[in-house]
């Protein structure tokens, strides 16, 4: 079973069959829902009124589009709106501490540290960078399907990329400094073809 | 340890994508959440559709009532104009009968106009809400 034979299922008056689109999709909402809000709890009830929002305009879906594409531009949709109107805790842009100096950190601690930096680095950047930087690098760095989420043109997107990333690289440069073994990670993919796409 | 004086894009791309890629991070669904969402479809499945607004009921009583406005507005500005003893009769009589009111309204002391302006609201307002309870008691 597929997407759209479940759909078509459920549009036929099956609402169970709407079981297999949940079971398949539910951990990329849900992880895409804490990469907006970064609380648990709070992703998994975005992701379930998104679901619930799937379910009811499921007859929109024209299945020229991805079934993914359709129902990750319905999600980023309602999160946003979400997190405009109750935005999760965050600290003004000048506020964010920088990182310490790395050398005199042990591994771990300066790991977490780092990733609560970026973190809140992230969190005070403007909403429309934050969404546009969030979703791209959640779609592995693909700029059409960022855009197609969040339903703005490949060159808005882009704009707000480059905007948004030299907002992060005035205030993550103690961080970019460091000798590349910081930042080695052996699971990690090449980041270079993020640039060339830009 | 030499630092990296001249950050590339890379750099920034790299410690990024670390720390913000679907990769990195992920979070399993809780046990009971696929059992949740389809209890929420089952019970949107089952609520009966909303019932649609009655517009052909309604919309001549909103075309008659625009007009009403229309015409309403029309005899007031043709009242303020110097030539308005050149209407037609029954134009005549409808601005008598607007002068008329406003020269009754003004007869009324200030609390006595606000009293008489409440009372005017009031039963517009139940004419409303008796025209909305017939309009659904009809529907239904």
């Amino acid at each position: 079973m597929d997407d759209r034979q479940d759909a078509a299922r459920v549009l036929a008056g099956d609402p169970s069959a709407f079981e297999g689109i949940v079971r398949r999709w539910q951990s990329p909402l849900i992880n895409l829902a804490y990469r907006f809000c970064r609380d648990r709890g709070r992703a998994e009830e975005m992701a379930q009124e998104a679901f619930l929002r799937a379910f009811r305009n499921l007859a929109s879906w024209r299945q020229e589009s991805a079934f993914s594409t359709w129902l990750f531009a319905l999600a980023t949709n309602l999160y946003c709106t979400q997190l405009r109107r109750l935005p999760p805790v965050t600290l003004p842009f000048d506020e964010v501490h920088e990182p310490a100096d790395p050398g005199a950190i042990d591994g771990g601690l300066e790991q977490r540290n780092q990733s609560a930096a970026i973190r809140k680095a992230v969190e005070s950047l403007p909403p429309k960078y934050r969404e546009v930087l969030t979703l791209y690098y959640f779609h592995e760095l693909d700029v059409p399907a960022t855009a197609s989420s969040l339903g703005l043109p490949e060159g808005t997107v882009k704009a707000h990329l480059f905007r948004a990333r030299s907002l992060l690289r005035d205030k993550l440069k103690p961080m970019l400094e460091r000798p590349a073994r910081s930042n080695s990670n052996p699971n990690q993919r090449p980041a270079s073809h993020a640039t060339e796409s830009l | 340890m030499k630092r990296n004086p001249n950050p590339s894009n890379d750099d920034l791309d790299r410690l990024l994508d670390e720390h913000l890629s679907g990769a990195s991070e992920q979070l399993e669904p809780s046990s009971g959440f696929v059992l949740s969402v389809m209890e929420s479809v089952q019970a949107e499945a089952a609520a009966p559709p909303p019932i649609s607004f009655p517009w052909r009921r309604t919309l001549p009583a909103l075309v008659l009532a625009l007009c009403g406005m229309a015409m309403l507005v029309g005899l007031v500005l043709r009242a303020g104009d110097s030539d308005a003893a050149a209407a037609p009769a029954h134009a005549q009589s409808m601005l008598s009968l607007l002068h008329s009111l406003v020269a009754s309204a003004q007869l009324f002391t200030g609390s006595q106009a606000t009293l008489c302006w409440v009372v005017v609201a009031a039963c517009l307002s139940v004419a409303a809400i008796a025209a909305s309870f017939r309009l659904t008691g009809r529907s239904s």
